[in-house]
């Protein structure tokens, strides 16, 4: 989970561990699966650690960016003797292509999944051809 | 030279300690092992690991002796017909991982919580484990 990096200093609550107190805020690019249907792409991006109400998406212009916030409720009591992954906020930025619908996009959290659903506009939609003999 | 020695130690160390913590089956499958993080206190261990996604329903979580195993799957979703892929970075699938705990812990106590894609578990250790306060009296 280290595609970009960039360090932010954040605000730490008291009673935490010395060890994690005023430590720098990472923030990590998630990963992203991209699927195209026939009049839909869907986006499904995982920011463990953050609730629907840790998720930003702004859309301006054609940039779409996503926002993910992690605060941890509460850390566990004792100290950190195994750190598997690091833990920090999430941010990734995409550009739209003019065949996405902008006032159709709908997005869904789901333990740590952000869904989103970019319908197509009606011009760019997968359309069948009839093939008639001559 | 000599910064660069105790560079290599700690890293050393932290290799140690690490293997402690990973999987021992990640050599025999294919599935993952999702990196967790541990802390300590002197009553209980909780272990919290990155899990975006997965079936509540199939994850299982094991204690024997003094080895923790989580089981689960992150079921791959479905394609319908006339979809493609466009980027794929997301892991799907079962995962297992295995942890070989410092001290038995009371399984009947055992605590596990999935939130927002995070699952935590805290084990407590188990009674005559713990260490014990020795009184000193005055000579």
């Amino acid at each position: 989970m280290n595609n970009s990096f960039e360090l932010q200093k954040s605000s730490q609550a008291e009673g935490q561990p010395a060890l994690l107190q005023q430590e720098p805020r990472t923030v990590f690019a998630p990963f992203t699966d991209i699927i195209e249907s026939n009049d839909h792409y869907t986006l499904r991006v995982d920011m463990p650690g953050a609730g629907e109400n840790d998720v930003d998406v702004t859309l301006e212009n054609d940039i779409l960016t996503i926002r993910g916030q992690v605060h941890p409720d509460s850390y566990p009591n004792g100290r950190l003797v195994h750190r598997g992954y690091e833990i920090g906020d999430y941010r990734r930025v995409f550009t739209l292509s003019a065949e996405v619908d902008r006032e159709k996009i709908e997005a869904k959290v789901k333990d740590g999944v952000l869904e989103l659903t970019l319908p197509k506009a009606e011009a760019a939609k997968a359309r069948k051809i009839a093939v008639k003999a001559a | 030279m000599l910064a660069l020695d105790v560079i290599n130690e700690i890293d050393r160390l932290h290799h140690e300690v690490n293997n402690l913590f990973s999987s021992s089956s990640a050599s025999m499958s294919t599935s993952m092992a999702p990196a967790v993080n541990v802390w300590f206190t002197e009553d209980s261990l909780t272990m919290s690991a990155e899990l975006p996604g997965i079936d509540t329903n199939k994850l299982d979580i094991s204690v024997k002796g003094n080895q923790l195993t989580i089981r689960g799957e992150r079921p791959q979703p479905e394609l319908k017909e006339g979809d493609t892929w466009l980027r794929q970075e997301c892991e799907f699938g079962p995962f297992v991982k295995n942890v070989a705990l410092p001290y038995r812990v009371q399984a009947d106590y055992v605590q596990a919580k999935y939130s927002k894609g995070i699952l935590t578990i805290t084990l407590p250790r188990a009674e005559e484990e713990r260490p014990k306060k020795i009184a000193v009296k005055a000579m």
